[in-house]
């Protein structure tokens, strides 16, 4: 997966790069809620310099499908 | 940011450090994680916030109090934050216990916008009557009255409140303007009428959120997806720009206002260098491009004077040019008079600027320096840390933006004072000419005809009398930041004494310099504050004041006791024994320095002390 995406999900919500693995969910991630993942959302665009569509935001349910929503716009 | 930054940031033991690298740092360069991250440490390393700011809004804000906490930590002051719940703005200011009470915030930011409060008028204004229209805009200023009314007899906080946002599109287009009542004439006159109910209370002061989104582009602030997903109605830039503006009001009330502008001549204030190219090759004034420039940078920092900032002037050149120079130029808007003092020789700037503070009897940390040339910065920089010190990049026409983007220089009011400061401190430079002449003390106070006139506060006086509790370091035997508030409480409770002192004498008017402020308990006249303006010191005033002190509270006939305290800080060791020389007797010795006062009646020092050649008025 991308470094720099790690590392942008471990700095949004304040947690080691290590404890994120692609299952990192609101579910299991307390940090996580609404307010993070409108940051998540606004720091994910500003590093890929992308803009993440209302759909696109609202998929993002896990680490994983926020990887694959990205890599999506890199093709 | 490097990741060598965001490490150092991260391991940063306490605020102090923490201040130490921030500042340094342009947060018109960090992303939304940057922010994040300073933000966390920020909080993680608080000890004491400096400032308690609440937010209450009828759309999704919570963005907004980092950028806040951030900007300001950039600056000097710790901001701690509460975000009200989504839209309750009303009950948390109703309810006693709400989060916002109990928080006790000094100020409160109330940002409401009209998709909230009237949606009508955002969705179909077209359609509306007028009458409607008009019902809608005297809701919404009752409505916002009705708040700030709440929140000054519930809190002690400041009251900060966000103007209106006019749509960047008008729903009927160019033809808008041609309508009876135009959409862009509601958004107008809500905001004039907002000015105008808010003006006259001290505590309350209005945002304009309009202008400062305007700043970066109505366009740019918000980002549609946000605001339909969230209720974000502002962006990232939007929410930046808001808070650097919010960041002003938190400067000025937090009392980081500086006092002094310093600055450089050659390529600073004008083109050119003077020894170089001569008085007449200097480039300034009308009518060509880099004369434009320098006109319109010294016409700002006139107007900053006006604003009551001290100008001066810190400069490697002869003296004799320079003198030349403002009195041959005269496109000039500045003149030599403008500047309260000069340093003009080839000493380092760091020693002028350290015998300028002492000169002017004000703190170097109140000094902004401004000089185009780099090593001239590095250099103050370096020595003089409490020195802001802005970057200027090497093209003189952005010099004018970075001076208005500063936040440095802001006041909550401008008072008739301001307007006269540099005159003031002038003098003061001249009244040490003469002592240095005379060179005996009491020949030198004699002929200075100084006339002092104490009396009781009035409501008119309150906004130089914050100004005061505010900002004097030096002569402040407590420095008890009383704000607003309290100096109100202070002027209607009975058991307050609170004095305002000016004094005029015949170098010039010097303007109120001075509070007192005595609360009466049953026997006891406790001495709360004594504050004196620095330009006031070295002349046996405070013994004038004192004298009228013991004269009040300590009649011949009648068994009372003047309490007072010195509490000491890094800057009030002028008045470290202000008391004991006034006669007063130490009864104890507390923690950290304190030390506590009394006088009683009739005792041998409540005799008045001798002051030489100053008349007294004592009003009601």
């Amino acid at each position: 997966m991308d470094g720099n995406l790690m590392e942008v999900v471990s700095e949004v919500f304040g947690v080691d790069e290590d404890d994120i693995t692609p299952d990192t969910s609101p579910e299991n991630l307390d940090n996580w809620d609404s307010m993070n993942h409108l940051k998540l959302v606004t720091a994910i665009e500003e590093e890929f310099s992308i803009n993440l569509s209302m759909d696109e935001v609202e998929a993002i349910v896990d680490v994983k499908s926020l990887s694959d929503i990205v890599n999506n716009h890199a093709k | 940011m490097d990741k060598e930054t965001k490490k150092n940031i991260k391991s940063t033991p306490d605020w102090n450090a923490l201040y130490s690298i921030i500042k340094e740092l342009d947060y018109t360069s960090l992303n939304t994680r940057e922010i994040e991250l300073v933000n966390r440490q920020i909080e993680k390393t608080r000890a004491n916030a400096d400032l308690k700011v609440a937010y209450l809004s009828n759309h999704t804000i919570d963005t907004l109090a980092p950028y806040v906490s951030v900007i300001s930590a950039m600056h000097g002051v710790n901001v701690e934050s509460y975000i009200a719940p989504y839209d309750q703005y009303f009950q948390e200011l109703l309810s006693e216990t709400s989060g916002t009470i109990l928080f006790q915030p000094d100020i409160i930011h109330l940002d409401l916008s009209v998709r909230g409060l009237a949606p009508l008028i955002c969705e179909k204004f077209l359609s509306l009557d007028d009458a409607l229209k008009l019902a809608e805009q005297e809701r919404i200023i009752s409505l916002i009255s009705q708040l700030a009314n709440l929140a000054i007899k519930q809190t002690n906080a400041y009251l900060l409140v966000s103007n209106f946002l006019q749509p960047a599109y008008p729903q009927g287009g160019i033809a808008d303007l041609k309508q009876q009542q135009s959409e862009t004439e509601w958004y107008s006159r809500l905001n004039l009428a907002l000015i105008g109910s808010l003006r006259n209370n001290n505590r309350v002061f209005l945002v304009d959120k309009n202008n400062v989104l305007a700043r970066v582009g109505k366009e740019n602030v918000t980002d549609s997806k946000m605001l339909y997903l969230a209720k974000m109605e502002l962006n990232d830039v939007g929410l930046q720009a808001l808070a650097s503006e919010l960041n002003r009001y938190i400067i000025a009330i937090a009392g980081k206002t500086k006092k002094n502008l310093v600055l450089d001549l050659d390529n600073t204030l004008w083109g050119g260098v003077i020894g170089e190219d001569g008085v007449d090759g200097i480039k300034i004034g009308k009518g060509y491009p880099e004369g434009e420039i320098y006109y319109a940078l010294q016409t700002y920092i006139k107007n900053l004077k006006q604003r009551g900032i001290i100008l001066t002037l810190a400069s490697k050149n002869n003296l004799e040019d320079v003198e030349e120079a403002f009195e041959k130029r005269t496109e000039m808007p500045l003149g030599l008079s403008d500047f309260a003092t000069k340093r003009i020789n080839w000493d380092p700037k760091h020693t002028n600027l350290v015998s300028m503070a002492k000169g002017l009897s004000i703190g170097i940390d109140s000094f902004v320096f401004l000089d185009d040339n780099p090593v001239e910065r590095a250099l103050v920089k370096s020595t003089l840390k409490e020195v802001v010190v802005p970057d200027l990049p090497k093209d003189p026409s952005t010099y004018l933006n970075i001076l208005m983007r500063s936040p440095y220089f802001e006041k909550l009011f401008l008072t008739e004072e301001d307007a006269h400061k540099t005159e003031q401190y002038a003098a003061n430079a001249q009244r040490e000419d003469t002592r240095e002449e005379i060179g005996d003390m009491s020949t030198f106070l004699s002929s200075l005809g100084t006339k002092v006139t104490i009396e009781i506060a009035k409501k008119e006086n309150i906004q130089r009398v914050h100004q005061l509790f505010s900002k004097t370091n030096q002569f402040n035997v407590t420095t008890k930041r009383h704000g607003v508030p309290e100096i109100e409480n202070f002027i209607e409770n009975e058991s307050f004494d609170l004095f305002s002192i000016s004094v005029t004498d015949n170098f010039g008017d010097l303007g109120m310099i001075g509070v007192v402020l005595v609360e009466i308990k049953d026997d006891i006249a406790y001495i709360d504050s004594f504050i004196m303006s620095c330009r006031a010191m070295g002349r046996a005033i405070e013994t004038v004041i004192m004298n009228v002190i013991k004269e009040k509270y300590l009649p011949a006939a009648y068994a009372r006791q003047l309490v007072a305290e010195y509490i000491p800080t890094a800057k009030n060791v002028p008045v470290k024994s202000f008391f004991d020389d006034q006669g007063f007797d130490l009864v104890e010795k507390g923690d950290n320095g304190r030390m506590r006062y009394e006088l009683k009646s009739k005792a041998k020092g409540a005799e008045s002390l001798e002051c030489i050649g100053i008349e007294i008025y004592v009003g009601e």
